[in-house]
């Protein structure tokens, strides 16, 4: 196993340096490193889409709650598919034809108002922090797994493979590297599913099912029925649409896209890979708590499964794609929150009129620095992976949700508007999470983002009522001439 | 094996963890580990004979233990069935598994005592599938030291495949040396070995089509784009 896995990891990390090579030579100006110059089609789009939203989070958090939970957090994609089709139909579209660099560019141009774009990259700079933790947590459990070595050697490994081709190539090349990526989990993930089939029933798949569906009954009949009740799932589909509608590691590669219909085909592409991937994850949960009953942490059953039950290539497959998964998802953070150091902070406030080569190495340098800032969180094993990524997406959803979707359609929302919704969507989310969410969620099922998103959304209608709307040229740019709405 | 809230929890232990307050939530008493697992299947003709050893931090009243039940198949315990220990209940039959409870000995009743548990049955009928018992307490990743062996399966290669993933000793034995117990071992055959083979080449089949696919999609978009850009 270890000889096929270096085997494979050795080729894989060939074609990577060899795309970021590729695009380090193409990369003249910010437009080329932030937004890949532009020029990415609608497949590629759609495998960039699915890299990113597939991380660390679906490969070993998402194993692992199927693993302990059985069937019925499957239910949660529905919530996270929702969220996508109002990015393509109210979202992308608008963003692309808007064409900025980043998120916080266009919360600067529609409310008129850049100290509300800096609180956006600052917000933007805090949740994401929370979403590397989950990913270098994954990659901690994988290593500790596979090959036996402390958590904080392989997050500091993970940290300098992504940033040399985060660095290297921007957006461009890792919009290839994600496409490649995206292959490669479909491809081993299609295939781990007959394989773990085969273990419990041989050639007779159907059996198979049938018989593991049985035993998982056995032992604990919530894990093939309802483990979560109807309110934790709400709450975690919520949290993951609303957050997927708004997230800016996603709507930035919208940025990246040739045209607004690629932009909204590439999301449709996105979700037939989700589909796929999420089945497959689904399925594999289940079998692996059918072949091995008790593991010391769910976390651990995506690397158990890769590295001691699929035949060699195929798991060694599956760890480079656990890997990449969990270095796209960096990278994307990484490309986001930079940009929001050195694109929205440092080149609006610090140095006004910096030339765009020293913007470039702002940006390397801040992705240096914030990569480091999460290990330490990840060190001290604050949650499972899942749990994580779930806290992240709440704060992302209760303070970006309403002035991206909201701001996006409705042309009323003001600056002020916008600032009210940013920061009480994020204190409600946060004040009900740590005071009130155990308590009170059992009771009436009310969670922290629907908390979170009530507020904002409150917030957001009632201070853009009562406060001076945008100048006219900031609206014309998403709604038109005022009398066309 | 925790249970996750439905949220909070781990933004409550941020919260602690950035006051420093992280190790305070600790739990005083540590639950049950496994240690050690041996399990041996002897084989022959018509039965496959299992005794497994189980060797525990700490000292449970009473263990659970769960197998995968394949079809066409019998399990009997058999006596005595255990060096230290007695099943309390015997084997529970239940649709897909099979259930065991037992009363593990202790073997050392220090603090934070070990305990022992030996257990022996008898399968038979369709023998590809060995149903093991799997207590209810996890193995610690690099500690626990677990070794399934099968006897009386003479010849074939070095490396048979099988589940959990077995290797031919000197004596002709199988060996395995999983980090967690399985629920059963899948003995080694070349229908397994041909059905690794085959997810290997799909694997490799589907990158390649994957990687054709996307090839061939963007060159019919240049040359469209191409074709575009000359008409007046």
């Amino acid at each position: 196993m270890t000889a096929a896995f270096l085997v494979v990891l050795v080729l894989y990390l060939a074609v990577i340096m060899g795309i970021s090579v590729w695009s380090y030579f193409r990369t003249e100006d910010e437009v080329d490193f932030i937004a890949a110059g532009r020029s990415i089609g609608p497949l590629v789009g759609g495998a960039v889409l699915a890299a990113t939203q597939i991380s660390a989070g679906t490969f070993v958090g998402t194993v692992g709650r199927h693993y302990l939970t059985g069937f019925s957090w499957g239910w949660i994609w529905l919530g996270l598919w929702a969220g996508w089709l109002v990015s393509a139909f109210f979202v992308a579209p608008k963003l692309r034809r808007f064409g900025a660099l980043t998120v916080p560019d266009y919360i600067s141009v529609r409310f008129g108002s850049d100290a509300a774009g800096a609180l956006a990259g600052a917000l933007i700079v805090v949740s994401y922090t929370i979403y590397l933790v989950a990913q270098f947590q994954a990659g901690g459990e994988i290593a500790l797994v596979v090959f036996g070595i402390r958590p904080l050697t392989a997050m500091l490994l993970i940290v300098a493979s992504t940033a040399i081709y985060t660095l290297l190539g921007g957006v461009r090349s890792s919009s290839y590297i994600e496409f490649v990526q995206t292959l490669i989990m479909v491809g081993a993930l299609l295939v781990a599913v007959p394989a773990l089939l085969s273990q419990v029933g041989g050639l007779d798949h159907v059996g198979a099912i049938r018989r593991s569906w049985a035993f998982l009954g056995s032992l604990d009949e919530r894990l093939t029925g309802w483990w979560y009740g109807p309110k934790e799932l709400i709450a975690f589909g919520a949290s993951f649409g609303l957050s997927i509608a708004a997230a800016p590691y996603e709507l930035t590669r919208f940025y990246s896209m040739r045209d607004e219909r690629t932009a909204r085909r590439a999301i449709y592409v996105s979700i037939g890979f989700q589909a796929v991937i999420g089945v497959c994850v689904l399925a594999l949960g289940m079998l692996m708590r059918v072949l091995y009953p008790i593991l010391p942490h769910q976390d651990q059953a995506s690397a158990v499964m890769a590295f001691q039950v699929l035949p060699s290539v195929v798991g060694a497959l599956l760890l480079v794609a656990m890997l990449s998964a969990i270095m796209s998802t960096v990278n994307s953070v990484l490309l986001v929150t930079g940009a929001g150091v050195a694109h929205d902070l440092y080149g609006k406030y610090v140095r006004p009129g910096a030339s765009q080569k020293h913007l470039v190495t702002v940006n390397r340098i801040s992705i240096v620095v914030l990569s480091l800032i999460p290990i330490w969180f990840a060190l001290q094993k604050l949650g499972d992976v899942q749990a994580i990524v779930v806290e992240q997406a709440k704060f992302i959803a209760s303070f970006f949700f309403v002035p991206v979707v909201i701001g996006l359609n409705w042309r009323h929302g003001t600056a002020a508007g916008a600032v009210a919704a940013m920061l009480g969507g994020f204190g409600a989310c946060l004040l009900w999470e740590l005071f009130f969410q155990a308590r009170l969620f059992p009771r009436f099922g009310l969670d922290a983002v629907e908390v979170g998103v009530a507020t904002s959304l409150l917030l957001f209608l009632v201070v853009s009522r009562w406060t001076e709307p945008p100048p006219e040229e900031s609206l014309r740019t998403f709604f038109g001439n005022a009398e066309n709405g | 094996m925790i249970g996750t809230p439905p949220g909070g929890a781990a933004l409550r232990r941020v919260a602690s963890a950035i006051f420093l307050l992280a190790g305070s939530a600790a739990s005083a008493q540590e639950p049950p580990r496994l240690l050690e697992a041996r399990v041996s299947v002897q084989l022959d003709a018509e039965a496959a004979r299992v005794q497994a050893i189980y060797e525990l931090e700490g000292a449970p009243g009473e263990l659970e233990l769960r197998a995968l039940r394949p079809p066409r198949q019998r399990l009997r315990p058999v006596g005595p069935t255990s060096a230290g220990s007695a099943p309390s209940g015997g084997v529970e039959r239940l649709p897909g598994s099979y259930r065991w409870v037992a009363r593990p000995r202790v073997a050392d009743r220090e603090e934070g005592g070990r305990s022992r548990l030996r257990l022996a049955y008898v399968v038979t009928g369709t023998l590809d599938r060995v149903p093991v018992f799997v207590p209810a307490v996890p193995a610690v990743p690099g500690e626990t030291r677990i070794e399934l062996r099968i006897r009386g399966r003479p010849g074939g290669s070095r490396d048979p495949g099988g589940f959990p993933r077995f290797a031919r000793t000197d004596e002709g034995q199988l060996l395995a040396r999983p980090d967690n117990l399985p629920s059963f071992v899948r003995l080694p055959s070349r229908l397994g070995r041909t059905l690794d083979r085959a997810a290997e080449a799909a694997v490799a089949l589907l990158l390649l089509a994957g990687a054709g696919g996307w090839w061939a999609l963007r060159a019919r978009g240049r040359r469209r784009s191409l074709r575009r850009s000359r008409d007046p």
